[in-house]
């Protein structure tokens, strides 16, 4: 059993057609970054809110550290939570925010001070412990946050799509810094995000749900890499999705015959046969200049984005996207007729 | 372009009704500094004596203090029982709740002088007419629905997950309500505490049915008064309450915003 | 999970029975002792008799006098209401169009007799209508009347009085009706080249229906049921329901047949609200 284990976790709201989450099953290890990714809707945040207690499981168990806590009342979980929209007490100034908690649980006054000035020297705040709440910026309220989750010593944070509320540049800042006070304190972490970028750049380990239900559980490389299906494929990252049959398997390869494109060949893990889909990432496809006869399709868009050259070439009835490294000497035209390719070890058979 | 045009008009239109709207006031105002004693028009000099002899009416002053005794008692109850009432329809699901909801806005929809009536034929036979605990009784009703309407405003528009994050920073419900919630909706709970106060302070058609010799408020005062007479005393009198209203108007605005109160 | 519903529900029982028990006592009751009270016998002795008996409501029904007394009631309310439509509505259109910087002082005086007790402004309004009052001053003034008019202690008076007193409240349901009033889209009725009283009651006038009813309803409502003006400025000599309630009650004693003119005035409510919600469903429904 894991540090932090959830077992068959339901919840289903009166009335509610299908339930927000299904057997939600995951276990979390000490110290572990783990992020729930998914789109709005997708249950990643009701998760989290019953692993804090604030919402009641229909069914499951939630174990933390090898005891049961699925029946405790959120405040006797001692689990550190920081809100999207901080939910800090306007009417408590900085100090006082965060020294909330260590009042709860009848914290000596000198300790309590120490403490406190600890966790807002932690993110770099101490010289506004005086000041109120509305007093100050987003980030530093960011900041406040979640310093009055961590002065409490959680068994774990629990972190709300804590960035969303803050501009892109800032954004980034946090992330790394919230990382790094992670890695400090050896805290195990559960972050939600509908932000793959966010998820990929922090987590240890990325859980990406839809609808209720756990797509993939993996480290960033094995989710952006080895998606398990479609669904994950196109959250995670741009991806290319061709349909395709599978003619023949060897040695992990399998030879396809692919809508559009004709013969071509790639990796695949699960030795599956008859109708698949292929996944190639942009910028693992080549793109070069054909004869009209010999061509796969017709270049419709061209995009300069300074590092590469984004095509859009359109084949059939689909648009495939091409990110091209090659300088601006090589770029294609639009309306060239086109060829397109790529290296088996870059295309991936999903089932 | 046209604006112009067609302005003067709307002007003096709107500038009549206006004064129409604001005559008894300014009329009221005018004559408590008016030196003759009869009720009538243009004023003949200027004076300061209804306002003395106001200060020496044992009735009024009596009326006075019987009526901010109620009107703090009303408001203290009103909160006492309103309050929590408000947390509940606002905090917690119920099978009953719209049904209760519309329950404690329904003395609002009975007329008070059938009000007045009803409460004296309980009131009366347990000797509990004219003495402070019977008028607070009967302002009770028209005064609750106010506070539970404005706390549970409060309630809606606060952040929850204030409440959220107190509860997992180990604060119990209790705590939480005291530590958090009642802080946040302070603003609520005193506007619903200044206008139980008002109203009854303004209340005259059920107080005129349960006060007795004993207690009187001001309003029945002031109603028996004009019944019989009519000397700028009153108007003194009443230039004096509409400054107490304006006070506690700039309360309620400074605490709550009066736009929220009022609808 | 069923202590916890169980808990919950104590809860909610917790927080809501101090209001129910208070409402109970001050409203409840006092109601339902009055509904009973309108079945026992009484007369003008003060004597009442326990009993189970429709006889005050038949002495209601049986005298012309009281069917005159309702309708004169009735006619107060749609006629004061009438004329709180027309005297408050110019003002509530302008200060929703008015770009003034003084919009919110004009607001807050428009609504400011609200915080006036109704006993002060009728005073006001007895020294004003009264046979030296400003008004007739005014008028002899003018030599257009030789002799002064009687404006108090005539039905004439209290309409005026009521008016007055009610018009904040009709000003406020019409501005909050003007909140989907767009001034943008009289622009285009006019652009479209509708002239203004066509642009009036075509756009104007059907949007600002929602709270014209609200505030017909309300000031309907609060006309029947006033006791303070009728009685002060009608100088105890013109007669409504709610007048002849405090009179039976108080100077007759005879308490039976008060509370069945209650009885009587509340299902005169409950009709106006009917036929209210009906009004109000069909303009919901265009």
């Amino acid at each position: 059993m894991s540090f932090l284990q959830l077992d068959d976790i339901v919840k289903k709201y009166p009335g509610a057609e299908r339930p927000s989450v299904a057997d939600f099953t995951l276990g979390i290890d000490q110290g572990e970054f783990v992020s729930l990714l998914g789109p709005s809707g997708c249950g990643k945040t009701t998760t989290l809110r019953m692993i804090a207690g604030l919402v009641e499981a229909t069914s499951g168990r939630i174990h933390l550290d090898g005891k049961e806590l699925t029946r405790t009342p959120v405040h006797q979980r001692g689990m550190g939570l920081v809100f999207q929209n901080y939910a800090l007490f306007p009417h408590l100034n900085v100090a006082r925010n965060v020294a909330f908690g260590l009042e709860m649980r009848r914290t000596s006054k000198a300790e309590a001070k120490r403490r406190v000035e600890e966790a807002l020297d932690l993110v770099r705040l101490g010289h506004l412990s005086g000041r109120r709440i509305k007093q100050l910026s987003g980030g530093q309220q960011q900041r406040v946050a979640l310093a009055r989750a961590l002065v409490i010593e959680p068994a774990v944070l629990l972190l709300d799509e804590p960035l969303s509320n803050l501009d892109a540049k800032l954004r980034d800042t946090m992330r790394e810094e919230i990382r790094s006070i992670q890695r400090k304190l050896g805290i195990t972490t559960v972050f939600v995000t509908h932000d793959q970028d966010e998820a990929l750049a922090v987590s240890d380990r990325i859980v990406v749900m839809s609808e209720g239900v756990i797509e993939q559980v993996g480290t960033p490389e094995q989710i952006y890499e080895h998606p398990a299906n479609r669904f994950v494929a196109n959250f995670i990252g741009r991806a290319n999705l061709f349909d395709a049959q599978i003619t023949h398997t060897a040695g992990g390869v399998a030879e396809l015959d692919v809508a559009g494109l004709g013969q071509m060949r790639a990796v695949d893990d699960q030795g599956a046969k008859g109708p698949a889909t292929v996944l190639v990432r942009p910028h693992r496809m080549q793109v070069s200049k054909a004869a009209a006869d010999d061509a796969h399709g017709t270049v419709e868009t061209v995009v300069y984005v300074g590092d590469s050259i984004e095509y859009g070439v359109r084949v059939g009835d689909n648009t495939v996207s091409v990110q091209s490294v090659a300088g601006a000497a090589e770029r294609l035209e639009r309306g060239t007729t086109v060829r397109l390719s790529w290296q088996t070890e870059d295309a991936l058979v999903l089932t | 372009m046209t604006s112009k045009f067609r302005g003067w008009p709307t002007r003096v239109v709107v500038t009549l009704l206006y004064l129409f709207l604001l005559a008894p006031i300014l009329m009221v105002l005018v004559i408590s500094f008016d030196a003759q004693s009869t009720m009538s028009f243009p004023p003949r000099g200027f004076t300061f004596q209804w306002y003395e002899r106001l200060a020496q009416n044992a009735e009024f002053i009596h009326g006075f203090q019987v009526s901010a005794v109620v009107g703090v008692g009303v408001a203290l109850l009103a909160l006492l029982i309103g309050v929590p009432v408000a947390i509940a329809l606002t905090r917690h699901e119920f099978r009953f709740r719209e049904v209760m909801s519309g329950f404690f806005l329904s003395p609002l929809m009975v007329p008070a002088i059938v009000l007045g009536l009803a409460l004296l034929l309980v009131l009366a036979p347990l000797k509990i007419t004219g003495t402070y605990g019977g008028l607070i009784v009967a302002h009770l009703a028209i005064t609750v629905p106010y506070v539970v309407r404005t706390t549970s405003m409060s309630l809606m528009t606060m952040n929850r997950s204030c409440e959220e994050a107190a509860r997992t920073l180990g604060a119990s419900p209790w705590r939480t309500f005291t530590r958090v919630t009642l802080p946040l909706i302070a603003p609520g709970v005193l506007a619903g505490g200044v206008i139980a106060f008002l109203i009854s302070f303004d209340e005259a058609v059920i107080s005129l049915f349960v006060v007795g010799p004993q207690a009187t408020t001001l309003p029945v005062e002031i109603f028996h008064y004009v019944e019989s007479r009519t000397d700028p005393q009153i108007a003194a009198l009443s230039v004096v309450l509409i400054a107490i209203s304006v006070l506690f108007m700039v309360i309620i605005e400074r605490a709550a915003g009066l736009k929220k109160v009022l609808r | 999970m069923s202590a916890k519903t169980r808990s919950a529900r104590l809860t909610v029982l917790g927080l809501t029975v101090p209001g129910l028990l208070g409402l109970a006592v001050s409203f409840v009751l006092p109601l339902a002792w009055l509904l009973r009270m309108s079945f026992n016998r009484g007369d003008s002795t003060g004597y009442i008799e326990e009993t189970f008996t429709l006889d005050s409501y038949a002495q209601f029904v049986g005298d012309s006098y009281y069917w005159d007394m309702a309708w004169e009631t009735t006619l107060l309310g749609l006629g004061v209401t009438v004329l709180t439509i027309v005297v408050s509505y110019p003002i509530a259109l302008f200060l929703v169009r008015t770009e003034s910087r003084f919009k919110g002082i004009l607001v807050a005086l428009a609504v400011a007799p609200l915080l006036t007790s109704s006993v002060v402004r009728t005073y006001g309004w007895l020294v004003l209508l009264g046979n030296q009052g400003v008004v007739n001053q005014a008028l002899m003034g003018a030599g257009l009347v030789d002799q002064p008019l009687a404006l108090i202690n005539n039905r004439i008076g209290v309409y005026i009085a009521l008016v007055e007193i009610m018009m904040p409240y009709m000003i406020l349901c019409l501005l909050a009706g003007f909140g989907r009033f767009n001034q943008e889209l009289e622009h285009a009725a006019q652009s479209l080249g509708a002239n203004r009283w066509r642009t009036f009651w075509r756009i104007v006038w059907p949007l600002s229906m929602p709270g014209v009813l609200t505030g017909a309803l309300l000031v309907f409502v609060l006309t029947i049921s006033s006791f303070v003006t009728p009685r002060l400025v009608g100088g105890g000599k013109v007669f409504y329901l709610a007048t002849e309630i405090y009179d039976q009650a108080t100077a007759t004693l005879n308490w039976p047949f008060a509370a069945a003119i209650a009885f009587i005035l509340l299902a005169l409510f409950a009709v106006v609200i009917v036929i209210y919600q009906r009004a109000l469903r069909r303009i919901e429904a265009q």
